[in-house]
């Protein structure tokens, strides 16, 4: 036989068990001496509470430190986020900022190191559009010089 | 007598297991009482809105369990801090003992409340008005808004951590 578990005897307890529930409890002598043991202890239980309320027991000494403590270590943890960042910025190098004009003349520089055609660099005056054309070879001069093998058929006798 | 003082007797009547009941969900007979002053106040006003209610007892009992919700849920600092309160300024009891603590035993008394505050809101809730109260399942769940079943599933959690405790006791 297949006794009544204890959540069904407190559920026949409040009067809220299946009736195949109830069936079996008031046949089983086992299951009804366990009910009896259930209503026992809820007797003492109900009893216990219906007097006044016993003040609850003063809280142990660390619990009145709590919130001391919390706002302590939030304290500590800012410091020392504080002092990180501190510290970080001290031992980071920062170039120091440019100012337009120098950024500029740099970037002037570097540029005419970068497109001189002869290895020098060029200043600004010699970058200005006449000087670059007068720099690039004429394109028909260009074709019809060089070794005889590949110079094109249409240079003539003019060109050689 | 008129419409007024009816209303009166009625709500005394009702006054005192309401009173046990907000004690019992509170755990906290001090706070019980301005509570209970609240659930009067409020059914005042849902009785001047809605009219009177068909069956009072559970209308009342849903009021206190709501109004005592809402105690839980703004009062947990002020009930932190009367639980941190240093020993010296909780107020001395008389050291006589009640009836009850001479039948069940002052520490076993202790125990079973200190069991009892420890249950979650929902289970305590249920607990109550089953033992205590004395409702049905079918009124409990009306008065709490849950279906049958949670009724049975937090009441058998209730009971059986509150003979847990009782058995850690003995």
């Amino acid at each position: 036989m297949r006794h009544l578990s204890e959540r069904a005897l407190v559920h026949a307890q409040a009067g809220l068990a299946e009736p195949a529930e109830r069936e079996h409890l008031e046949s089983c002598l086992t299951c009804t001496r366990r009910a009896e043991g259930l209503m026992h202890a809820l007797t003492v239980i109900t009893r216990a509470l219906d007097g006044p309320a016993p003040r609850p027991r003063p809280a142990p000494a660390f619990r009145r430190w709590i919130p001391a403590a919390a706002l302590a270590t939030a304290t500590a943890l800012a410091a020392l986020l504080w002092v990180e960042v501190a510290v970080w910025r001290a031992v980071t190098y920062v170039p120091p900022t440019m100012r337009p004009e120098e950024a500029r003349a740099m970037l002037t520089q570097v540029s005419a190191a970068l497109f001189s055609l002869h290895g020098d660099a060029t200043t600004p005056s010699e970058t200005s559009p006449e000087a670059v054309e007068s720099l690039v070879p004429d394109s028909e001069e260009s074709e019809c010089t060089g070794p005889e093998s590949l110079i094109p058929s249409g240079c003539g006798a003019g060109a050689s | 007598m008129s419409r007024q003082d009816e209303l009166g007797a009625l709500l005394e009547l009702h006054t005192g297991r309401l009173r046990r009941l907000c004690r019992l969900l509170l755990a906290d007979g001090q706070e019980a009482e301005e509570v209970v002053q609240d659930v009067l106040v409020k059914a005042l006003e849902a009785l001047q809105r809605q009219g009177p209610p068909d069956d009072w007892g559970p209308w009342l009992t849903r009021i206190a369990v709501n109004t005592c919700r809402d105690r839980r849920r703004a009062g947990w600092w002020r009930r932190f801090r009367r639980w941190s309160e240093p020993i010296e300024t909780v107020p001395l009891r008389h050291t006589d003992p009640t009836p009850e603590d001479v039948a069940i035993g002052a520490e076993t008394r202790q125990q079973i409340w200190q069991g009892f505050r420890s249950l979650p809101d929902r289970q305590r809730e249920v607990f109550v008005l089953r033992h205590m109260e004395g409702l049905s399942g079918p009124e409990i769940a009306e008065a709490l808004g849950l279906s049958a079943g949670s009724v049975k599933r937090h009441l058998f959690r209730a009971v059986h951590r509150m003979r847990e405790t009782l058995e850690e006791t003995v």
